[in-house]
């Protein structure tokens, strides 16, 4: 097991150094961050080359990146370019919020996406199943903004329930978390049904019944552990596309988290805040598969990691 | 037995588990009431959220509304796109590189500090010095020199009449606070001598003003103003509609009527002071002809561009370079380009291109209202008269950095909005030699430029502009000259306010009915 974590972590930090100098590269060949920031074009040419060379952004992109790594070393990510702030605490500042609702929106996918794949997979073919099996499908091919823009349009224009967007009270969470959650929510769903099939079938079961257990809790306590081992997997995996990938829903929802950030980072070739959420994000990525991949081995008895 | 027994207690918690969840929900629910009444805060939703309060790191005008409620500049932009003194009371040239300004006396900051000469000659070197976004801004100071407490002497690098104009953007920092803690302090708690105060910032979520206390002009109607922001159009729509918000920033046009319809919010436009145009390159390839330039002028259809594409929500067809309220401005004296493809074609004829020619059209994507789709309607016009130019869009940062790196060939899609109420404003950007944009920098318009900057007399000058405008408009014609922006903001039905040509909200005038 220490074998394997320090072999993981190795990996961790060759995959880090990996996606920063790929961002860093791309970044550096999309555009000069002076250029954009010096837009309205009242700096002269001159003042234009002091502020790249106060900026550092004179030097060759090796050295560039070198000067970010040592930095990085010590904990410091830079100054973000157009905050004029620690680049790392303003990725501190968004990402709980980021993570809330990452959270929030897999929580509610669990929560619905469990009930429907055990109960179409015990009753395939019935009303339920063919419910259930028509919300995962609307849940996986809905585009996420129109979804996010009806729920608006139903929950806060027309009935007033909820708040349309922002981050002012605890309700702000509700309308953005089912929009995010509903894919991951079709994922899961679909995953348990296919992995409940597999299971009912086996012997364990059919011990299980013959022994005169009701059908209820040969499904809870015997198939729906087993059928889950699949499902954590999907849960990890679909947790850390929702941390890196909540772009859309965060700018719909005006949401204060690292989506909408990273897009303007982007937009201004804002190079440190870049690295900076580049970094975090995967930083955190790798952390939550390694996570899974522990979590898994420890669920099923017949994975032993080494 | 014993496990039935355990197993039922375990579904029992999820039952649990899920009624406290509803009940939460429900608490939640019903703990959310939407706001507005005359007692409450105005809330205003804008388009971006500030990256700084220091305005000479962050100069984007949706961050200035936030600011300009806390900081405060030497002279004050008016709706009427003139300026006004405001906190230098008057200013005068002593000698031809220094302009002398009286400053208002009694005024203090928030913190208590005093605003002085001190405080002016401070805020000029941060200004010269940011590596922010005001970079260079200031380039013509050479530096500020206290007279007394309450004048001081601005110096310049040349004798400059752009100075005047100017101090409508020169804010004023706190010498004391701002040292201490910096820029990057100070872009999170603001300190000024406006008719607001700073009370809170939440990234992503919130920022707060309360009313001054101690203001010293005319103090605001409106107590409390809350700022949010929405990057989505639809979201802030949404937010006036569920009456959330009373102000919102940027409507999309395609959503105007939707705010039209709602019964509790309006549609508040105004024309923009941001002037819309094609730069051609006129040192090189077939549109270095003067010919040529003339003949695309007439080749773009351009109102029914703006009745069509931008349902009529945009002013044409532009002409000049000289903007209303600014000195010197002309007005109906120059004749805007007609829409004429047959004159067109005998003008290219006549420069020797009877078949047309192939060129380049280059322009941004999002960075102006529907620059994409504009310049491909452009460009189908001029397919008309026999000129194919080729679309080549880009993302705003790679867009700015090429435009401004190498001088593309052809024609590039281009706006202007001045931020001080100055006729060469502009011209500074796109017709000076060496600046970022100057796709129409000649000779002429050089000499034209130094001129103006360097004649003092208020009437010589503008004769100068005057004679520039005439040269760049008829004579040069570097731009397709295409139209003016129009700002849609939505109001609540609850208030009254009216918005400004300048792209910047402010809310000295808002009254709740």
């Amino acid at each position: 097991m220490k074998a394997y974590l320090q072999r993981r972590i190795l990996f961790a930090l060759i995959a880090l150094a990996g996606v920063t100098v790929v961002v860093s590269a791309m970044l550096h060949i999309s555009g000069d961050p002076v250029a954009v920031m010096l837009q309205s074009g009242m700096a002269s040419q001159a003042e234009r080359d002091a502020l790249r060379r106060e900026l550092g952004f004179d030097k060759p992109f090796v050295i560039q990146y070198l000067n970010f790594v040592r930095g990085a070393l010590r904990g410091d990510l830079g100054l973000s370019l157009r905050f004029r702030q620690p680049a790392l605490t303003i990725v501190r500042e968004r990402l709980p919020a980021t993570f809330q609702l990452a959270a929030a929106a897999m929580a509610f996918a669990i929560l619905v996406a469990v009930p429907i794949g055990v109960l179409s997979a015990v009753r395939p073919r019935s009303l339920v199943d063919y419910a259930g099996r028509l919300v995962t499908l609307v849940g996986q091919s809905i585009p996420l903004f129109w979804l996010g823009i009806m729920l608006v349009m139903v929950f806060a224009v027309r009935l007033r329930w909820l708040p349309s967007a922002g981050k002012l009270d605890a309700t702000s969470l509700i309308l953005p978390a089912v929009t995010l959650g509903l894919y991951p929510m079709a994922r899961i769903a679909r995953t348990l049904r296919a992995s409940m099939f597999e299971v009912l079938p086996h012997e364990y079961c059919l011990t299980a019944r013959s022994k005169g257990l009701s059908e209820q809790l040969v499904v809870i306590r015997h198939a729906l552990p087993n059928a889950l081992l699949p499902v954590v997997t999907v849960i990890g995996l679909q947790f850390g596309a929702l941390l890196g990938g909540a772009v859309v829903t965060e700018t719909i929802f005006a949401w204060p988290g690292l989506g909408w950030l990273s897009v303007q980072a982007v937009q201004a070739r804002d190079f440190p805040l870049v690295r900076a959420i580049v970094a975090v994000v995967s930083m955190l990525l790798i952390f939550i598969n390694l996570l899974t991949d522990v979590l898994y081995a420890y669920l099923n008895p017949r994975i032993r990691l080494g | 037995m014993r496990r039935h027994a355990r197993l039922e207690h375990s579904v029992w918690r999820r039952w649990r588990l899920g009624l406290a969840l509803a009940g939460g929900l429900a608490v939640a629910l019903g703990g959310w009431t939407p706001p507005a009444s005359a007692a409450d805060p105005l809330e205003v939703v804008l388009g971006g959220e500030p990256t700084s309060m220091d305005p000479s790191v962050d100069t984007l005008k949706s961050s200035l509304v936030i600011t300009n409620t806390m900081l405060e500049t030497l002279a004050m932009n008016t709706p009427q796109q003139t300026f006004k003194p405001w906190l230098a009371e008057s200013w005068q040239l002593v000698a031809p590189t220094k302009w002398r300004l009286k400053l208002k006396r009694g005024v203090k900051f928030h913190n208590g500090e005093p605003f002085d000469a001190d405080a002016v000659v401070y805020s000029v070197k941060v200004f010269r010095e940011t590596k922010g976004l005001a970079r260079g801004w200031f380039g013509f100071l050479a530096g500020a020199e206290k007279v007394d407490d309450l004048t001081v002497d601005l110096v310049t690098n040349q004798p400059s009449a752009i100075v005047p104009s100017s101090l409508a953007f020169l804010y004023v920092f706190p010498p004391k606070y701002h040292g201490q803690v910096g820029s990057e302090g100070f872009a999170r708690k603001p300190v000024g001598t406006g008719a607001w105060r700073f009370v809170s910032w939440t990234p992503g979520v919130q920022f707060k003003v309360e009313p001054n206390p101690d203001y010293w002009g005319k103090k605001p109607t409106v107590g409390e103003v809350h700022f949010r922001w929405a990057a989505e159009g639809s979201s802030r729509v949404a937010l006036l509609e569920t009456g959330e918000v009373h102000l919102a920033q940027n409507v999309p046009p395609a959503l105007a009527e939707r705010v039209e319809r709602s019964g509790t919010a309006r549609i508040e436009a105004v024309k923009s002071i941001r002037k819309v145009f094609i730069q051609f390159n006129i040192n090189e390839g077939p549109t270095k002809d003067p010919k040529v330039r003339r003949a695309l002028n007439h080749a773009v259809d351009v109102e029914s561009i703006i009745r069509t594409l931008f349902r009529g929500r945009a002013y044409g067809r532009d002409k000049g370079i000289n903007l209303e309220g600014f000195e010197g401005y002309q007005g109906a004296k120059l004749q805007p380009f007609k829409y004429d493809p047959e004159l067109a074609k005998k003008l290219l004829a006549e420069a020797g291109y009877p078949n047309g020619f192939e060129t380049t059209l280059w322009h941004p994507i999002g960075r102006y209202m529907l620059d994409k789709e504009a310049s491909q309607a452009i460009a189908g016009q001029l397919a008309r008269v026999g000129v194919k130019a080729k679309l080549e869009g880009m993302e705003t940062g790679t867009y700015f950095g090429k435009m401004s790196k190498e001088k593309v060939p052809g024609m590039n899609f281009f706006a202007c909005g001045p931020l001080y109420m100055n006729p060469i404003f502009c011209p500074l950007v796109h017709h000076q030699p060496g600046a970022a944009f100057a796709y129409g920098a000649d000779e002429r318009t050089a000499g034209f430029i130094k001129a103006y900057t360097e004649t003092l007399d208020e009437t010589k000058r503008i004769k100068v502009v005057q004679d520039f405008e005439d040269y760049a408009y008829n004579e040069q014609i570097a731009w397709i000259w295409l139209w003016h922006q129009q700002d849609i903001y939505g109001a609540s039905n609850k208030i009254n306010w009216k918005p400004r040509s300048d792209e910047l909200m402010t809310f000295e005038e808002v009254s709740f009915k």
